[in-house]
């Protein structure tokens, strides 16, 4: 006994309970309200803080509250004096970001996101584009947003919805290279006739907001954000339709892609990237029997396509002079003997080199054509 | 340890009276000893119809058989010529050597052993003026038919079970372990019972001093009787301070003998339809004699269910409380939600709907087993569904704390030791207070304890936390050897 004392009073030092009490604070479960989605806004030189918990029943709706602070965890203080339950933010796995809120600045969202001991830095992030993060977060009605988020999420590993990307991954890729992209929703207005006129509708997935230095500064159009699912290799199930000479359209849907990026180098100095990517697709729809020739002709279509989404994604990053393709580590990794000198003139040299983008294209048939 | 080792001083507080009685071995002196006694009788026999010549004899009226008196015993006496010839010596010595036709026949010259004989069926003859008296054994050995173990029931093997007579017992195992090596000894315990138990080993296979050291055990009981199995336990276990077996029973023959093969010592008692294997240990407790009967792929996966079914009946509980009450973020997100929203309508504490349930459930279990078998089938049955539904119903539990408790439930009952299935139901309750007080820090901590408690028990010697063969039942051509921690005198058990 006079050793098991100690151990016991040795253990419960090492616990990392302390404060007040050197046992762990319970709460019940019934007296909580778990969120799932949190939302933040810029709002008068502070922050919005809208959150939504899941539907907790059939017949009951989804909580959302908002309040504002100066600060995060005042905004979230303020939240947590609205309800009629404990505030939970363990459950919350979405994080909603609107437009102004992400042109302003994020560090602050991070740093508040790693230090609040209940939310985790594995929160799928969105933007949200012309609109507010307060707009999505209540566009989920009565079952609440978070449903709609983790579909998208699922979405995306079907090229249904942009790429997801955690707290985790963004703060690493920020840290690194200074620039990433975000998967960006956009709220759609229902239209005319569909029952629903003048109520927000559901949150859609609208490309990826671009950050430089922490700050949102431009979208990608439909074609780009296509193209960055290109370089990310990200493209199982993308489906598109090339048309042939005389008109007829074949649907075609992307089964994988192997994208390369090397450096060029003219004179010791880094002048250009070389990308070359291997695409294959598969038909899938077709108007009339194909031939050889036009087998062909799909493929050059293919390649073009492909070739001319890419070139967007990258020029895209090069007028903002955001290297959010992380296309300096990929390139240090392709030729590591040439890391010192890329990492050395890759801050001077990315604006201007010259990208080459080489696109090999195979073209499958679907049983029957 | 102490204090319950006070209890085992030899002649101490309580000394044993020896002799027991001190009348002289005489007809009046037995008259005397059963004085009061109903079925005392005695008889004066006639040798070979001389009036002058008489005997006397004296039996226990229900404890011997009549036809075996009559035949064995007093025929003879009255027709035999040889016995009518004889003279008093020469008498004396035909009937103790043969003359009589009983197997069993033992001459007496204290008062305490021919009580003992009268009380254990046998017959006492008395001659005129001599010290000397024989016994002849004539009792009725009335007793169960061997039937199937109602608590360990086989699908696939020997369907006998133990009964309440000890030689019945020892012959089944005979019948088994035809080894000649096969050592059986007996020894009396109980001043009022005088209950015969018997000690069996293999020789040349267990170890001799774990042998010593029960006989020792048994020797030293120094109690008023064994009335039911906890008698025997308690006094010969190293500890009392567990609620754990330290020593395993069971019902089957088949089992026992091959608890002997694996070099364990084997204890029988009279009235008592049960065997002990020792030293016990805690991989024993999860052994089923299925293990050998069935496929060892299909034994071993089922050995590792019941390894992770004690986890569960140990532990979900308190880890659901734990987690529901601390941790709730290790919940996945739609069962919380479905949690939260339950719980919602119900008026108390996580903890306390646990232990309402788990107190309920034992309450349960113990209202069934008191009742006659239907009725408490229609108890539990009520119970379980009628009373669960409604209070689910009504809001007082939530019902994921009725599926927690109803799963650790179950879950013990797949334990084949039901001494230590009811050890694990004890730990849970403190691992669910614990759980409560602290969280998962507490349910980590109670199991420290528990693992600590375990790690410091010992069997005879040998350490309790062992699992002599495993989680996986190998197949049996490859399982060569005996468990080494039993420490056999010959580890090999096949060629």
């Amino acid at each position: 006994m006079r050793r098991v004392i100690p151990c016991v009073l040795l253990v419960g030092m090492l616990s990392g309970c302390g404060g007040r009490s050197l046992l762990p604070y319970a709460r019940e479960m019934g007296d909580s309200a778990l969120v799932r989605v949190v939302g933040v806004d810029t709002a008068d030189g502070g922050t919005e803080l809208t959150v939504s918990t899941g539907s907790r029943q059939a017949s009951e709706s989804a909580l959302v509250l908002s309040a504002r602070g100066e600060t995060l965890p005042e905004a979230a203080l303020a939240v947590q004096s609205l309800g009629d339950s404990y505030v939970y933010y363990g459950y919350a796995d979405q994080l909603v970001i609107g437009e102004e809120q992400a042109m302003t600045g994020l560090e602050g969202l991070m740093d508040w996101l790693a230090r609040e001991s209940q939310l985790g830095l594995g929160m799928q992030l969105w933007v949200v584009r012309e609109g507010t993060a307060a707009q999505a977060v209540w566009a989920g009605g009565t079952r609440g947003t978070a449903e709609r988020l983790s579909q998208l999420n699922t979405d995306s590993e079907v090229g249904a919805a942009s790429m997801g990307c955690t707290a985790a991954q963004m703060m690493s890729v920020l840290a690194r290279e200074g620039s990433t992209y975000l998967p960006a929703v956009v709220i759609a207005q229902k239209r005319e006739g569909d029952g629903g006129e003048g109520q927000a509708g559901t949150p859609l997935p609208s490309g990826y907001g671009v950050i430089r230095k922490g700050k949102l500064v431009c979208w990608t159009d439909d074609d780009t954000a296509r193209g960055v699912e290109l370089m990310e290799e990200q493209v199982f199930g993308h489906a598109i339709h090339l048309k042939l000479d005389d008109g007829a359209v074949v649907g075609v849907r992307l089964e994988g892609a192997r994208t390369r990026v090397e450096p060029v180098f003219r004179e010791g100095a880094l002048s250009g990237l070389d990308v070359r990517c291997d695409v294959t697709a598969r038909i899938v729809q077709t108007q009339r029997r194909l031939e050889g020739e036009d087998m062909e002709r799909l493929q050059n279509g293919l390649e073009q396509m492909v070739g001319e989404r890419m070139v967007r994604a990258l020029e895209l990053g090069q007028y903002w002079d955001a290297d959010y393709l992380d296309l300096k580590r990929r390139t240090q990794l392709a030729r590591p003997d040439k890391k010192a000198e890329i990492g050395a003139q890759w801050e001077s040299a990315y604006r201007a080199l010259t990208v080459r983008v080489d696109v090999r294209g195979t073209m499958e048939r679907s049983f029957g054509m | 340890m102490e204090l319950f080792a006070a209890k085992k001083h030899k002649d101490g507080p309580h000394p044993r009276k020896e002799p027991r009685l001190t009348q002289p071995l005489t007809v009046e002196g037995l008259t005397d000893v059963f004085r009061d006694c109903v079925d005392f009788k005695k008889r004066d026999l006639c040798v070979g119809g001389d009036p002058a010549r008489r005997l006397t004899l004296c039996y226990l009226e229900g404890v011997v058989r009549n036809e075996r008196v009559s035949d064995y015993i007093l025929r003879p006496i009255a027709q035999s010529e040889a016995l009518a010839r004889a003279g008093a010596d020469k008498l004396f010595a035909l009937m103790r050597d043969g003359a009589l036709y009983n197997l069993t026949a033992v001459e007496r010259t204290t008062t305490d052993e021919a009580a003992v004989d009268l009380v254990g069926g046998f017959c006492v003859i008395l001659f005129p003026g001599r010290r000397e008296v024989l016994s002849f054994f004539v009792g009725t050995e009335e007793k169960r038919s061997v039937g199937e173990p109602e608590n360990e029931p086989s699908i696939k093997g020997a369907r006998d079970s133990f009964v309440e007579t000890v030689r019945t017992n020892t012959a089944m195992v005979r019948r088994r372990l035809r080894a000649p090596e096969l050592r059986i000894s007996e020894h009396v315990v109980g001043r009022q019972t005088l209950t015969p138990v018997d000690v069996l080993w293999l020789e040349g296979i267990a170890d001799p001093q774990v042998v010593k050291r029960v006989q020792e055990r048994i020797a030293q009981m120094d109690i008023d009787g064994i009335q039911t199995t906890g008698n025997l336990e308690e006094y010969i276990v190293d500890r009392l301070d567990t609620p754990f077996p330290l020593i395993s029973s069971t019902q089957r023959p088949d089992r026992f003998c091959g608890g002997l093969l694996q070099g364990l010592v084997g204890v029988m008692c009279e009235g008592q339809p049960v065997g002990w294997l020792l030293p016990g240990c805690f991989g024993q407790f999860f052994q089923t004699n299925q293990d050998r009967t069935s496929n060892w792929m299909m034994a071993t996966a089922l050995r590792g269910l019941r390894w992770f079914c004690m986890l569960v009946t140990l532990l979900l509980p308190a880890l659901y409380v734990a987690v529901v009450t601390f941790q709730p973020e290790m919940i996945p997100a739609k069962l919380a939600l479905s949690i939260a929203a339950a719980k919602r309508e119900v008026p108390f504490s996580t903890v306390f709907e646990v232990l309402i349930m788990l107190v309920s459930f034992e309450v349960l279990q113990e209202a069934g087993l008191r009742l006659p078998g239907p009725i408490g089938q229609t108890v539990s049955i009520l119970g379980g569904l009628v009373v669960g539904s409604a209070a689910v119903e009504a809001r007082i539990v939530s019902p994921a704390v009725l599926i927690a408790v109803a799963m650790a439930g179950i879950a013990g009952y797949t334990m084949p030791n039901q001494d230590f299935g009811s050890a694990l139901r004890l730990w849970r309750f403190g691992l669910t207070v614990l759980a409560s007080v602290a969280g998962l820090f507490g349910l980590v901590l109670g199991c420290a304890v528990l693992i600590r408690h375990l790690a410091g028990l010992e069997s005879f010697g040998r350490p309790y936390l062992t699992a002599p063969e495993g989680v996986v039942r190998g197949p049996l051509p490859l399982e060569k050897w005996r468990a080494r921690v039993r420490l056999p005198r010959n580890r090999r058990n096949q060629r």
